[in-house]
């Protein structure tokens, strides 16, 4: 009998199973469709790969749903995405490629229609304006924190898609363990953080956004605030290679970013790299797949790529051409300080050398080895006084967001932060 | 669970010095190949400082909690990386010197595989051979749709994508598998793989029938009668109940 391991995108091996074993796993989503299949002496092969798998696995083709009809089970599984392959995430694609909202003519009329509806049933008063309960969903359900811990940890690992798929189908008895088992209920924190940022749009049902964002400043950290500020801010992304300060900060160092490893986040791994989610989520709402202009472009293949390598997804070639952020590529490839000196040398844009130094700096801050007064020694070639790297640091060691910290710092010295 | 190690190194027919190495400690539950560049200067040196700084990282005492191996064996390979990349900046010479890397380790009851380049671990389970590393060369990148643009006529499909020492950082893939007795883990430079076929190599693994001493030889053997044109280093890692 025949049996087939599986590569799933972040690189965990399953099996050897037989088909039979594979076919409870795709029913039960431990296997998906943006997974690789392989037999003993034989290639792997994408499970969504209809040509390939009909070709060299005709026996699996019948337990992965409609037969011939790939795309119709792609569709259907909302797995995979067609055409394009990311293989080179760890993980998974978070959600098909820049899908564009389209709405025709008619679903606007629908949509009006039930609108002057509800209008009406307002006015005539049918319905009631209830305020929104955030709380704990009712449940029978007796649920064990510690087996659903084990369950969630032993099972899925790093495999982040599957831990997310489970957290939300098991929600009920999560929150159940939430409520009734404290010890446990914490450390599905992180997991319950894994499926709100990485599919909830920063939600999930029945838990308070305060449990959700953590003791960070969540303000600005919201999909339809980053909507906001995306549309706002056009004009100067898309035009002229200027962004505004809220879009300097999210697109800071990597290695800041990923130095960040805050207790009670695995993934996203930190609220910042959550905030950078919920801004590309904002960012493909408006955008999709629509054309921009080169800094436009720029701007996407940036964000794309920070958010994907807090996924883990290898880097893609040619970064350092990334215009006009060619300085980030530079401050991420530097692993000495003296080297980011040298990429601030190069680029004499105020606002940047104060967002990415002081991002360095802090991390040092964090690690307990950068004294305050050190700060001078990175910055030879100017002749500032570096008060508001200083306050940066000062307000981020504090607690405070980078978008408070830097209008902070604004307000101080508004002539090192403006034009 | 426990697994026995089986490993040896050979300079094979052709090259005029070994730049494979290989290092693996029962004890620590690890096993390291490393593939020095051919074509460059120094490749003897990276692939030796590849498995030197492994040693000496596993050999410090430490803690990992499950769940941050992965994120462990990322931040070692990052070290490894710098050190190799240094070391080719202190030492004109050999600038530009880089290697593979497989670096396997074995942690309650879980393989977790560190690789980077066109070395290779396979699997052998129930009588079967399976290749669980993907290759990170041109050729392969290029048939799973990772190259983006058109390649010069001149590029050899062989050609590494991933190397460590190459760059400031490494993109390191990192497997994890659940254990199961009986299970064989094949590690080779491609100088075995590129020598004998992948049915060949688990027939001489299965004609052993569970004893692996002198395993590894058997496979440099076979390598060197079909060429040896290159260096061949082979690890097998054997778990056990």
């Amino acid at each position: 009998m025949s049996r087939y391991l599986i590569r799933k995108q972040s690189y965990r091996i399953l099996g050897p199973m037989t088909l039979q074993e594979l076919k409870v796993a795709l029913d039960s989503l431990e296997v998906t469709l943006s997974d690789e299949i392989a037999a003993s002496l034989k290639p792997w092969v994408f499970l969504d790969d209809g040509q390939a798998i009909r070709s060299h696995y005709p026996e699996v083709v019948a337990i992965l749903g409609r037969g011939e009809d790939f795309s119709a089970v792609s569709e259907s599984m909302n797995l995979s995405v067609k055409g394009k392959r990311n293989e080179s995430s760890k993980n998974f694609k978070r959600y098909p490629e820049g899908k564009k909202r389209k709405f025709g003519t008619l679903a606007i009329l629908a949509v009006a229609l039930v609108s002057l509806l509800v209008i009406g049933g307002f006015t005539l008063g049918y319905f009631q304006i209830t305020k929104k309960v955030v709380a704990p969903l009712p449940t029978n359900k007796t649920a064990n924190g510690a087996s659903l811990y084990k369950e969630i940890f032993v099972r899925f690992g790093s495999d982040w898609q599957s831990a997310s798929d489970f957290v939300l189908k098991n929600q009920t008895e999560i929150l159940s363990v939430l409520t009734n088992e404290p010890a446990y209920g914490e450390k599905l924190i992180p997991y319950i953080r894994l499926q709100a940022f990485i599919s909830g749009g920063g939600f999930y049902e029945g838990v308070d956004s305060k449990l959700i964002y953590g003791s960070h400043d969540s303000t600005n950290c919201r999909v339809s605030e980053y909507r906001k500020l995306w549309k706002s801010s056009e004009t100067s992304w898309k035009k002229h290679s200027k962004p505004d300060a809220w879009m300097k900060i999210l697109m800071t160092h990597k290695n800041w970013l990923q130095s960040r490893w805050t207790e009670g986040w695995i993934l996203p791994k930190t609220f910042e790299g959550a905030c950078l989610f919920l801004a590309e989520d904002a960012f493909l709402s408006l955008y999709g797949t629509e054309p921009l202009s080169v800094e436009g472009e720029a701007v996407r293949r940036r964000l794309s790529r920070l958010a994907g390598l807090q996924l883990g997804e290898d880097s893609p070639v040619n970064l350092k051409s990334d215009h006009p952020f060619d300085i980030l590529s530079c401050l991420e490839d530097a692993k000495m300080e003296k080297e980011i000196g040298e990429c601030l040398k190069r680029n004499k844009d105020k606002e940047w050398r104060i967002v990415f130094q002081t991002a360095a700096d802090v991390n040092r801050i964090h690690r307990g080895d950068l004294p305050a007064q050190e700060l001078a020694k990175y910055f030879p070639f100017t002749q500032l006084d570096l008060g508001p790297e200083r306050t940066i640091a000062s307000e981020l060691k504090s607690g405070k967001s980078l978008v408070n910290s830097l209008k902070i710092a604004q307000d101080q010295f508004p002539q090192f932060v403006k034009d | 669970m426990r697994v026995v190690f089986y490993g040896a190194s050979d300079r094979g027919r052709v090259r005029k010095m070994n730049q494979d190495s290989i290092i693996f400690s029962e004890k620590l539950g690890y096993g390291v190949v490393a593939d020095g560049i051919g074509g460059r200067p120094g490749g003897d040196k990276a692939s030796e400082i590849v498995t030197r700084t492994i040693s000496r990282v596993m050999a410090e005492p430490h803690e990992i909690r499950y769940g941050e191996v992965t994120a462990y064996m990322t931040s070692l390979v990052d070290k490894v990386n710098r050190e190799v990349k240094q070391f080719g900046t202190d030492n004109p010479q050999w600038h530009g010197l880089g290697s593979t890397m497989e670096f396997l380790f074995f942690s309650g009851g879980e393989l977790f595989l560190a690789h980077v380049g066109d070395s290779r671990t396979y699997m052998v389970s129930g009588g079967d051979i399976y290749l669980i590393t993907v290759d990170h060369n041109v050729a392969t990148f290029q048939q799973r749709g990772l190259v983006k643009h058109r390649l010069n006529s001149g590029v050899s499909g062989s050609a590494l994508t991933r190397a460590v020492g190459l760059l400031p950082t490494v993109d390191v893939d990192v497997y994890s598998k659940k254990l199961v007795g009986g299970e064989i883990f094949i590690t080779a430079s491609d100088g075995l793989f590129d020598m004998v076929s992948d049915s060949k190599i688990l027939q001489i693994v299965l004609d052993a029938k569970g004893h692996l001493e002198g395993v590894s030889e058997k496979l440099i053997a076979e390598a060197n009668k079909n060429g040896g044109r290159d260096n061949i280093t082979v690890l097998l890692s054997q778990v056990f109940q």
